[in-house]
């Protein structure tokens, strides 16, 4: 338990119990290189396949189709279209905002494949599939897909 | 070669679990007096600590509540030089550690505690070992740090 919930932790009918769990994995070249291009540049990266072409986002090092070792960077959005949606309206802990808040599935201006992210300065109400977002990018990065903090609507989609 | 990163994930699994009749009597005790209290079985005399409601072997309820001291004796021991992660930090715990299964006075059933003594030539079956009570108490088995051997 951690410090600050131990105080809790006399309650007479329940024992509340935290473990953390620290994880970490090696993100690998072709990951490393897309979160370091986010953090240092604030450019969203893909890989394109040599054979089918397709621009797989986040960089892959490998096209699932093809299984061709993907080589070229290609930049991508960081506007885009919104795909699908959805409202999270359950408070959970490890959700990165308090509800309600939304998910958006966004194709990326000249990707193939589509990119989860948060939406944000944007009404719940007013979100519908087909409108143009744009990456807000975090203040502080580090390496991480929170480096981009959100997708918000264009400036043409709020007209 | 580019900059190779990790992608680090902490997450926190938060959960509580209902006391019930004799684990929050103990618990209350524990905390409100330091002190340690354990269930008789009125068939087999067993004495259970944590107290729980039924006998494992007599299939008994139990209701008689009995003082449990803080020393006891080691009836089991090893010294960790591999770390699990603590489950309190999330870090490894730093090594070296002993953990013991230690009988308490008046008790008939062991718990599994830390050890001060890391040195293995110096452990032994039998040893009287004393609590060593945090100042502060919550109401857990963590309000005793560890046991100190005693001679």
């Amino acid at each position: 338990m951690r410090e600050t919930e131990l105080g809790k932790a006399t309650s007479e009918r329940f024992v509340p119990i935290e473990v953390r769990l620290t994880l970490s994995y090696a993100a690998g070249e072709t990951a490393s290189t897309f979160f370091t291009t986010l953090r240092d540049h604030c450019r969203i990266m893909g890989t394109k396949c040599p054979q089918c072409g397709q621009v797989l986002v986040p960089a892959r090092q490998f096209c699932p189709k093809c299984f061709m070792t993907t080589t070229d960077w290609v930049e991508v959005g960081p506007r885009g279209n919104l795909i699908s949606h959805t409202v999270v309206y359950h408070h959970g802990p490890h959700q990165p905002r308090t509800v309600p808040f939304a998910y958006g599935i966004i194709r990326l201006d000249r990707a193939d494949t589509n990119f989860v992210h948060l939406l944000g300065e944007c009404e719940i109400d007013t979100i519908h599939n087909g409108m143009r977002l744009e990456a807000v990018f975090a203040n502080n990065r580090g390496a991480g897909i929170l480096d981009i903090a959100y997708f918000r609507p264009t400036e043409e989609a709020m007209l | 070669m580019n900059e190779l990163i990790n992608i680090e994930i902490p997450m926190a699994l938060r959960w509580q679990f209902g006391t019930g009749r004799h684990f929050s009597r103990f618990i209350q005790t524990l905390r409100n007096e330091g002190k340690i209290l354990g269930i008789r079985c009125p068939q087999c005399q067993r004495v259970y600590i944590p107290p729980r409601l039924i006998c494992g072997n007599c299939y008994r309820e139990m209701a008689e509540w009995v003082d449990v001291k803080d020393t006891g004796v080691i009836q089991g021991y090893t010294v960790y030089y591999h770390p699990i992660l603590d489950p309190v930090t999330g870090e490894p715990r730093p090594i070296p550690y002993g953990m013991a299964l230690i009988k308490l006075d008046g008790a008939d059933t062991t718990i599994n505690h830390y050890l001060s003594e890391t040195d293995l030539a110096k452990l032994r079956i039998g040893l009287k070992v004393r609590a060593v009570w945090r100042s502060q108490r919550r109401g857990f088995i963590s309000d005793i740090s560890h046991f100190e051997v005693i001679q």
